[in-house]
C-alpha cells in the first residue's frame, strides 16, 4: 500500500517527504527515485511500529508510573546539559555499536579535535559495516563490508544488519577530495541475532510434535497471541510453505 | 511426582525515587501506591500462607533500588503520612457521599483497607524487607536479586566491567540486606545478549530467566521447548524460558483476567473526577490530579466508557473462576504435551509484581487462591527453580539469544529515536568511572567512599526506567532530568578526585540522599577478566 502510493509520487514530492523523514540523499546515489522509495518505506514501517498499541508489559508499567495522569512531554536536551562536562572532552575518537533488533543496529560516534579537523576537510564521511568471521576486528577476519555515507555533522546512525548469527563491527572512514581514505577507528563487535527457527521451518514441519512443543511456548489452545517479530515471520513462513500449526 | 509444574516468578522493581529536598514529591507516589496495592498485600499473603502451613513456592525478585527504598526511613515516614492522608480522604468521602450512594460501601472498604495497611506496616516496624528475609529463610518464598539499578544490560555489552558491576552490585546489596547470597538472578527486562552468561557465571549464579523467544531461538535444538530450562554447556547456568501463553492468560490487557468486567477499574479514581477544591490538601499542589486509591467502578467493558459500580463480592467470585480457568488451561496443555514430552512440563510464569494489586486490584487474592488450590491439586504443583533443578530431570543444553520481554521482543523500548542519545553520555560515564577506579585501586577512607558514590551516581543514571519513560513521552522530563543529575554528580566527583579537591560535605550529603547499594565493592571494575572494553 505504502509502496504503491510512494511510486505514484514525483521526485520532488519524494524529496519533500525525505526532508520530513530526515533522510539524507547521498551525493553519488545511482537512482534517487528508487533510493527514496526504499528509505521512505522503511520510515513508514517505523512509524507503524510507533503507533501500535502497547503490549501487556507496557500496560503494567504505565500503571506503575501513573501514565494516565496528564503529563508534559518536554524533554531537556542532554547535549545542552551534559555536552560541556569534563568527562565529555574527547582526547580520542570513539565509535560504539548497539544491537536493537534482528534487523537494526545503532551506531554513535564522537571525534577528537584532531579527527574533527580531518572530517572538516573531507569530501565524504563513511560508516563501514564490517561482517566478521570472529569477534575480532582485523583484516583476515573481514568477510564482507558495506559502506553507508553519513552526514559530516551526523553523530549517530541506525544501520541495517544484513545477516543473522554473524559478527559485526563498524568503522568510520573519511574520504578526502583526492580520493584517499583514512580510517578514524573501529567500534566494538556485536553478534547479530539468531533467526534459527526461521532456518528450521522445514525440519519443524516434518516433525509436528516438535513444532507443537516449540510453538506451544507462544500460542495457547485457542488463539494466536504472538507479539514478536520472529514468531510472526515464522508463522508467515509456515503459511507460505503450505503448512499449518494447530492444537 | 506431579504431571506439571508451575514456576511463578514475580519481579518487584521501582527506580530509586527519593527527594529529601522537597516536603512532598509527586514521583514518590509510585512507591507509595505500589506499597499499598502490591508489596504489603503480597507479604501479608505470604505470612498468611505460612501460618496455614502452605509454602507458596513463588519466587520474588526484588531490585536493589526497591530494597533501598523499603529500608529508607525518610520514605517510610512519608509513606505513613501518605496513608494517613488517604484515610482522612476516605473519612471525607464517607461524610460527603449520600446515604443511598452506590459507592458508600466501597469507600468504606477502601478506607478500612488503608487503616489495616497502616496497622500492618507498623506491626512489621516498617521493615518489609526484614519480614521477607524471615519468609525467605523459612522457605515460604524464594527471594532473588537483579542488577544494581535495573540497567538494561544489552546496552552495555561493549563494557563488561559495567555489566559485571551491575551484576555484582545487585548481589552485594542482596547479601547486605538479607545476609545470604542470591542463587538466582533476574535479568532486567529479561534482557540477554551473547556473553552475558559468562559474567553471571563468574558470580556463581545458578539460574535466571529469559523471554520465550530468547529461549526458543537458541542455536541448539531444544526437545523440551520452554517446558524445561536450558542449561548453558559452558557455564552450567539454567535459563528458564517464559511460557508466553500462561503469562498472557494473566496479563493480556484485552483478554487477560484483569480485563474482566467484574474487576475494579484502574482508571476511574476520584482523584481525576472529583472537584479540584474538594481534593485540595490530598493531592499535590498546585492542583495536580493523581491517584488516591478511591476507585468505585468496575471494568464493566474495556470498550465502553460507561462503568457500573464495583462489587467486591462479585469480583471475589470471579477470582475463583479465573483460578479454575488458569489451572484448566495448564492441565489441558499438560495433557497435550504428555504425548510429546517424556518429562513433566514446567510452566515458567514471570510477571511484574506490580501487576498484582496495583494494576489488577484482585491480583493478590487470585494468586493466594491459586497457591491454595494448587497445594492440593492432583496434577499440578508450584515449584521454585531450585526445587525443579534439584529433581535432576533430563535437561536440554543451549544458550539463549539476544532478546528481552519488551515490546516486540528486543531492545527497541530502550533504544529508539526518542532515547538513543542517552547512551553517548552513559557510556562516557562508564569509561570515566572505570578509568578512575583503576587510577586509585587501593583507595581507602573518604577517597574510597567518594569513588563508590561516583559509581552509584553512574548506576542510578543507568536505570532502564529512564529510557522507558523518555520513549513513552510521559514523565520524559523527569526521566531525562534524573540522567542529567546523576551524570553531572558523577562528573563533579570524578573531576574533584582528579584534582584532589573533593567537597566532603557535599559528597556525604549525596551518600545520605542516594543511599543505595550498601556493601558495594568496586573491585569488579579492576578485574582483568572484565577488561574486554573495545575502543579506538
Amino acid at each position: 500500500m505504502v509502496s504503491r502510493v510512494l511510486t505514484d509520487l514525483s521526485l520532488q514530492e519524494l524529496r519533500d517527504l525525505a526532508i520530513r523523514a530526515d533522510i539524507r540523499i547521498p551525493p553519488a546515489v545511482e537512482n534517487e527515485h528508487d533510493f527514496l522509495i526504499d528509505q521512505l518505506e522503511e520510515w513508514f514501517d517505523e512509524l507503524d511500529i510507533e503507533n501500535r498499541p502497547p503490549q501487556a508489559h507496557m500496560h503494567v508499567l504505565r500503571a506503575k508510573f501513573d501514565f494516565f495522569r496528564e503529563q508534559a512531554t518536554y524533554m531537556t536536551s542532554l547535549q545542552e546539559e551534559l555536552g560541556d562536562l569534563h568527562m565529555m572532552s574527547y582526547q580520542k575518537s570513539t565509535i560504539h555499536m548497539l544491537m536493537r533488533d534482528p534487523s537494526w543496529g545503532y551506531v554513535y560516534w564522537d571525534f577528537s579535535d584532531k579527527d574533527q579537523e580531518k572530517v572538516d576537510s573531507c569530501s565524504e564521511l563513511v560508516l563501514r559495516l564490517l561482517e566478521l568471521k570472529e569477534p575480532q576486528v582485523s583484516k583476515q577476519h573481514i568477510l564482507n563490508h558495506f559502506d553507508i555515507s553519513v552526514h559530516v555533522d551526523g553523530r549517530s546512525q541506525y544501520i541495517n544488519i544484513p545477516k543473522s548469527k554473524y559478527w559485526y563491527a563498524t568503522a568510520l572512514v573519511v574520504i578526502f577530495p583526492d580520493g584517499k581514505e583514512e580510517l578514524i577507528g573501529f567500534s566494538n563487535v556485536i553478534k547479530s541475532i539468531s533467526r534459527f527457527l526461521i532456518d528450521r521451518v522445514d525440519q519443524l514441519l516434518t516433525t509436528p510434535r516438535q513444532l507443537d512443543i516449540t510453538l506451544g511456548g507462544f500460542i495457547n489452545s485457542s488463539e494466536f497471541l504472538g507479539d514478536n517479530l520472529l514468531v510472526e515471520e515464522l508463522l508467515e513462513e509456515i503459511k507460505n510453505r503450505g503448512g499449518k500449526w494447530h492444537e | 511426582m506431579s504431571k506439571g509444574f508451575l514456576h511463578f516468578v514475580l519481579h518487584a522493581h521501582l527506580p530509586f525515587v527519593k527527594h529529601p529536598e522537597f516536603d512532598r514529591y509527586l514521583e514518590e507516589n509510585w512507591f507509595f501506591e505500589s506499597l499499598t496495592d502490591t508489596y504489603i498485600p503480597l507479604v501479608a499473603m505470604l505470612e498468611k500462607l505460612q501460618a496455614d502451613g502452605i509454602p507458596s513456592n513463588i519466587t520474588l525478585s526484588i531490585s536493589p533500588t526497591l530494597g533501598a527504598m523499603l529500608k529508607d526511613e525518610l520514605l517510610s515516614d512519608r509513606y505513613r503520612n501518605h496513608v494517613q492522608l488517604m484515610i482522612e480522604l476516605g473519612e471525607k468521602e464517607l461524610a460527603s457521599l449520600p446515604e443511598d450512594s452506590p459507592h458508600r460501601n466501597e469507600a468504606s472498604r477502601i478506607c478500612n483497607r488503608y487503616r489495616k495497611t497502616l496497622e500492618q506496616y507498623d506491626l512489621w516496624d516498617k521493615n518489609l524487607l526484614g519480614v521477607l528475609g524471615i519468609l525467605n529463610e523459612s522457605g515460604s518464598v524464594t527471594l532473588i536479586t537483579t542488577s544494581a539499578t535495573h540497567a538494561y544490560l544489552p546496552m552495555y555489552q561493549g563494557y563488561p566491567q559495567a555489566v559485571a558491576g551491575q551484576v555484582a552490585g545487585g548481589l552485594q546489596s542482596f547479601e547486605y540486606y538479607l545476609k545470604q547470597r542470591s542463587k538466582g538472578f533476574w535479568l532486567p527486562e529479561c534482557g540477554f545478549y551473547h556473553g552475558l552468561d559468562d559474567i553471571l557465571a563468574r558470580e556463581q549464579i545458578a539460574y535466571t530467566y529469559v523471554s520465550s523467544h530468547g529461549h526458543l531461538f537458541s542455536e541448539s535444538s531444544l526437545p523440551y521447548g520452554v517446558y524445561a530450562p536450558m542449561v548453558s554447556p559452558s557455564t552450567g547456568i539454567a535459563f528458564f524460558g517464559r511460557d508466553f501463553s500462561a503469562c498472557q492468560d494473566i496479563w493480556d490487557p484485552q483478554k487477560g483476567y484483569p480485563a474482566d468486567g467484574a474487576y475494579r477499574d484502574f482508571h476511574s479514581d476520584i482523584g481525576f473526577y472529583r472537584d479540584i477544591d474538594y481534593l485540595r490538601g490530598f493531592i499535590h499542589e498546585p492542583g495536580v490530579r493523581s491517584f488516591t486509591g478511591y476507585k468505585y467502578f468496575a471494568v464493566t467493558s474495556i470498550h465502553e466508557d460507561a462503568k457500573v459500580p464495583y462489587d467486591h463480592r462479585l469480583a471475589s467470585r470471579r477470582v475463583k473462576e479465573h483460578v479454575s480457568n488458569f489451572l484448566h488451561n495448564r492441565e489441558f496443555r499438560v495433557d497435550k504435551l504428555s504425548k510429546s514430552l517424556d518429562i513433566p512440563p514446567c510452566f515458567t510464569i514471570t510477571l511484574d509484581a506490580e501487576l498484582f494489586g496495583h494494576w489488577w486490584h484482585e491480583g493478590v487474592e487470585w494468586l493466594e487462591q491459586l497457591i491454595r488450590v494448587t497445594h492440593e491439586h492432583p496434577t499440578l504443583s508450584m515449584v521454585t527453580a531450585e526445587q525443579y533443578l534439584g529433581m535432576k530431570l533430563p535437561v536440554q543444553q543451549g544458550i539463549p539469544t539476544f532478546s528481552s520481554w519488551g515490546d516486540r521482543g528486543y531492545a527497541e523500548t530502550w533504544l529508539d529515536g526518542s532515547n538513543d542519545e542517552i547512551y553517548r553520555y552513559l557510556h562516557k560515564g562508564v569509561e570515566s568511572v572505570i578509568e578512575m577506579v583503576n587510577r586509585f585501586p587501593h583507595a581507602k577512607g573518604l577517597q574510597k567512599r567518594t569513588i563508590h558514590q561516583a559509581i552509584k551516581e553512574l548506576f542510578l543514571a543507568m536505570s532502564s526506567d529512564w529510557a522507558f519513560l523518555i520513549k513513552s513521552g510521559a514523565f520524559s522530563e523527569y526521566a531525562s532530568s534524573r540522567i542529567i543529575q546523576h551524570i553531572k554528580n558523577c562528573d563533579r566527583i570524578l573531576s574533584a578526585l582528579s584534582q584532589w579537591n573533593a567537597d566532603a560535605g557535599w559528597i556525604l550529603q549525596l551518600e545520605k540522599d542516594h543511599n543505595i547499594l550498601p556493601g558495594l565493592d568496586s573491585s569488579v571494575f579492576l578485574d582483568p577478566e572484565n577488561d574486554l572494553f573495545t575502543s579506538i
